[in-house]
């Protein structure tokens, strides 16, 4: 009994010992000649895959970044924008504050509720990486003498809050006699304006419909400022003879330009007002056929073969000068669901993004003709298009948008060529790969 | 045959697989054909047909006449291997199951079987280092070709005693298989342009009806002869996974003979010859797909082997069996480009009774080891060709019951 239980047990240990595969050897190669796999490239052009592309600028305002542009004659001359950009920072204040700390001969700090304010001074603080001149700029403070709303201004309309729309008497903004002035040269992060006492009662006057800050430049610029602080003086009433200083952080900024946003015929994107690009690919790629050297009759089927690398080929262009981003830009693609009960630049996009650009692109690249194309990964997106469909399954996406990352935070746009562009069109470019021979012999 | 010895049978059936990997040569027509024998057989050289004694091995259905016991018996063969070929060496091991066999004594002339055995083995791996131009690039790629799978045969059989020196058997049967074909390409060297691997897999299944005759003859008492016959259909490969066109091959018909004899009172020597018509199959092959490329081409072929078994020292009752062996073969298939491919090996064997006695063996386990070498796909470009070195072990155990 002991024999035969052994003897099984011998027998089952066999079996679960033996299981083993065999382990892939680099040694037969040349057993397969001519290889087994082909891969190799082929560039769809935008009219096989793109059925149409469109931008939409109507992201992000100016009120909504957290930077401020002052430029002047920026980008000029050349058409359309001659003389060239110019912008105005807007910024309107919140009330006085009511109360100031100050030290009594003590040396304790104590609280005043019966300030004097006696007038203050602006501080503004410069992205001196992206700020552009080509000398020393004169910057000049006004206060605004026209009821305007912060959130709608823009360098013709004082409101356009879409029921009421009021025009500036002065595009740009109607202003009254200069406050100060004070010359900012590159390099150059912190400018300081004085503010007399009158002109820091009405920016702090919060019953007024007019009250803010204009600033200006009176030379060739574009600064972009990413700070503005009022700070009164004031005296306490405790202590008259003491003089302390109170920041007023403004409540509302934004800046107005001229010319507005150019809508080119190019793809836009990113900026300020923040554009979108979006593209509509073709669905049912799988059904394309392609030139294959090796395939019979010279061409094979993209549901035939494995999509390895898929990217949009896009050709920067020249965009307009005053609008060159500032600062070098990262775009992604993200998957557009696209409703019927929506404009396709309100419908919402994926979570994830498709794609994005392997390296940031300079902002030389839509200075002039003669930028290298770039390339937008998008394999996983353009597989699903390119795949087989199984019934039962929803279609795969097939509109992308073009946007920037972040958005929000650049004035210029990036600027590509659209479909409609002769020799420059966006191209899907594709590493595709088939099998040579799985056969039986 | 008790209930545990059933389970362990079963388990073993179903763990069984027809192929493991065991050459590089079966990247050729359908593979390298693998025999379906015990380790008794494996040491002798092969010759299983016309062996005195219990001979569980499937080239001869009349071979299990006379056996009163029920009883299964089991074959494992772990393979390691030295490859060289083109300049390049490596080494791959592998175990496959090449016999599974039921015997069942019907009445007290016949004795029933259920087998299971290998046939051709498909499984090899081949993984290619090179490069690939896509456009105005050229980026590494690194080809793995992976081939699993095999055909196996199963036959349902019956051996009767016509006398103490003649029996017959026959059996019928299937072959059947499947077989898996998966390529991967991987781009090791882009990781600033990342490129998704390639895979693909296509796969088919195999049926093939058999039937095999066999008489095994005593014209003395210490001499045995036997002779079987195969006949096989057509073999038709279905496509499955992804969808590959369907195939269908003419297996050969097979012809087997040998002899075994005393030739001293404790020496026992056998021989054997089996051949194959494959050249059938080469009609079935397809021509190359492109104008300079090699095609397939088949051949029949022999199988020749021979040993000696020495009933060995003794202790008690138990006998030691020494058996040594050699056997040469010739492969069936390559391209035209090449030399005909073929193997030998040279075997020692040793066996070993783990329970009962000389005449009513419960359980006896056969060891043969195997030094061979396979040799094939020589070529004008590759004129030294594929060399496989290897070591072989083959492991039986053969359990009985009252």
């Amino acid at each position: 009994m002991i024999h035969r239980f052994l003897a099984g047990l011998l027998a089952a240990a066999l079996v679960l010992g033996a299981c083993g595969d065999e382990d892939p050897t680099g040694v037969g190669g040349p057993l397969l000649p001519g290889g087994v796999v082909r891969s190799f490239e082929v560039v769809l052009d935008a009219g096989t895959f793109l059925l149409a592309d469109t931008s939409a600028g109507q992201f992000h305002t100016p009120a909504q970044v957290g930077f401020l542009i002052v430029a002047h004659e920026f980008g000029g001359p050349s058409p359309p924008l001659e003389p060239g950009l110019e912008a105005h920072a807007l910024s309107r204040f919140g009330p006085a504050p009511g109360t100031v700390a100050f030290r009594d001969t003590a040396g304790n700090t104590r609280t005043d509720s019966l300030p004097r304010f006696i007038g203050g001074e602006l501080l503004l603080r410069f992205d001196t990486l992206r700020s552009q001149a080509p000398g020393p700029v004169r910057l000049r403070v006004y206060p605004i003498v026209e009821a305007w709303h912060p959130g709608s201004a823009s360098w013709t309309l004082r409101v356009d809050s879409g029921q009421v729309r009021l025009a500036w008497t002065e595009p740009g903004g109607t202003r009254g006699t200069a406050v100060d002035s004070a010359e900012w040269a590159a390099g150059r992060d912190t400018l300081t304006f004085t503010v007399d006492s009158a002109t820091a009662a009405a920016w702090t006057d919060t019953a007024n419909a007019a009250r803010g800050a204009l600033l200006l430049a009176e030379a060739e610029a574009r600064l972009r400022i990413t700070s503005v602080q009022l700070r009164l003086r004031a005296r306490p009433s405790a202590r008259p003879d003491t003089i302390v200083l109170s920041g007023v952080v403004p409540t509302l900024s934004t800046f107005v330009f001229d010319p507005p946003a150019p809508a080119t015929r190019a793809l836009q994107v990113t900026g300020t007002p923040t554009w979108r690009s979006f593209l509509r690919l073709r669905q049912r790629l799988d059904t394309l056929s392609v030139a294959c050297a090796d395939c019979p009759g010279g061409r094979v089927r993209l549901a035939d073969v494995v999509i390895n690398r898929a990217a949009l080929v896009l050709q920067p262009v020249a965009g307009p000068p005053g609008f060159i981003p500032e600062d070098s830009l990262l775009i992604e693609a993200r998957p557009v669901l696209v409703s019927e009960l929506l404009p396709l630049a309100r419908s919402p996009l994926a979570g994830r993004a498709a794609g994005v650009l392997q390296s940031r692109l300079a902002p030389a690249a839509f200075a002039g003709a003669g930028a290298a194309p770039v390339e937008l990964p998008l394999t996983s997106f353009v597989a699903a298009l390119a795949a087989t469909p199984v019934a039962g399954e929803p279609q795969p996406l097939n509109t992308l948008a073009l946007l920037g990352v972040p958005e929000g935070v650049l004035f210029g746009f990036a600027t590509f060529a659209s479909r409609d562009s002769v020799g420059a069109a966006p191209r899907l470019r594709l590493v595709v790969t088939r099998a040579i021979e799985v056969e039986l012999p | 045959m008790t209930r545990a010895a059933l389970l362990t049978a079963l388990l073993l059936l179903a763990g069984a697989h027809a192929a493991a990997g065991q050459s590089l040569l079966s990247t050729r027509g359908l593979g390298v054909p693998i025999a379906p024998v015990e380790a008794r057989a494996r040491a002798l050289g092969g010759a299983s047909i016309g062996l005195l004694g219990v001979s569980p091995s499937l080239g001869n259905p009349a071979g299990v006449a006379g056996t009163g016991f029920r009883g299964v018996a089991v074959a494992m063969q772990p393979t390691m291997r030295d490859v060289e070929f083109a300049g390049r060496a490596g080494s791959i091991d592998a175990t496959r199951f090449p016999l599974v066999r039921i015997l069942y004594p019907a009445s007290g002339r016949m004795t029933a079987t259920l087998a299971y055995g290998s046939f051709l083995d498909q499984t090899w791996a081949v993984e290619t280092e090179g490069t690939a131009v896509i456009g105005s690039d050229t980026v590494p790629t690194t080809d793995l070709v992976e081939s699993t799978g095999g055909i196996a045969q199963l036959h349902l059989g019956a051996a009767y005693t016509v006398s103490s020196a003649l029996a017959l058997g026959a059996s019928i049967g299937i072959y059947t298989g499947d077989l898996q074909r998966e390529i991967t390409r991987t781009f090791p060297d882009t990781l600033t342009s990342p490129l998704r691997s390639f895979q693909t897999r296509v796969s088919w299944n195999y049926r093939a009806p058999l039937a095999s005759l066999g008489i095994r003859w005593d014209p003395l008492p210490l001499l045995r002869i036997g002779a079987s016959f195969t006949w096989v259909g057509r073999l038709e490969a279905e496509g499955d996974d992804g969808d590959p066109p369907d195939r269908a091959y003419d297996l050969p018909l097979q012809f087997g003979a040998g002899a075994s004899a005393w030739l001293a009172p404790r020496v026992l020597a056998a021989v054997s010859a089996q051949w194959a018509g494959w050249s059938r199959a080469a009609d079935d092959f397809q021509p190359p797909a492109q104008a300079g490329e090699a095609g397939t081409v088949a051949r029949d072929v022999w199988n020749l082997g021979g040993g000696l078994e020495w009933s060995g020292p003794r202790a008690g009752e138990r006998s030691f069996p020494i058996r040594l062996g050699f056997h040469y073969a010739q492969l069936p298939f390559r391209l035209d480009s090449e030399a005909d491919a073929s193997e030998w090996a040279a075997a020692l064997g040793l066996g070993l009774r783990l329970a009962g006695t000389e005449e009513t063996p419960l359980a006896v386990v056969d060891l043969a080891l195997e030094r061979g070498r396979r040799h094939g796909a020589s070529s004008d470009a590759t004129p030294d060709g594929l060399t496989e070195d290897f070591w072989r072990l083959t492991l039986s155990l053969n359990l009985f019951g009252r």
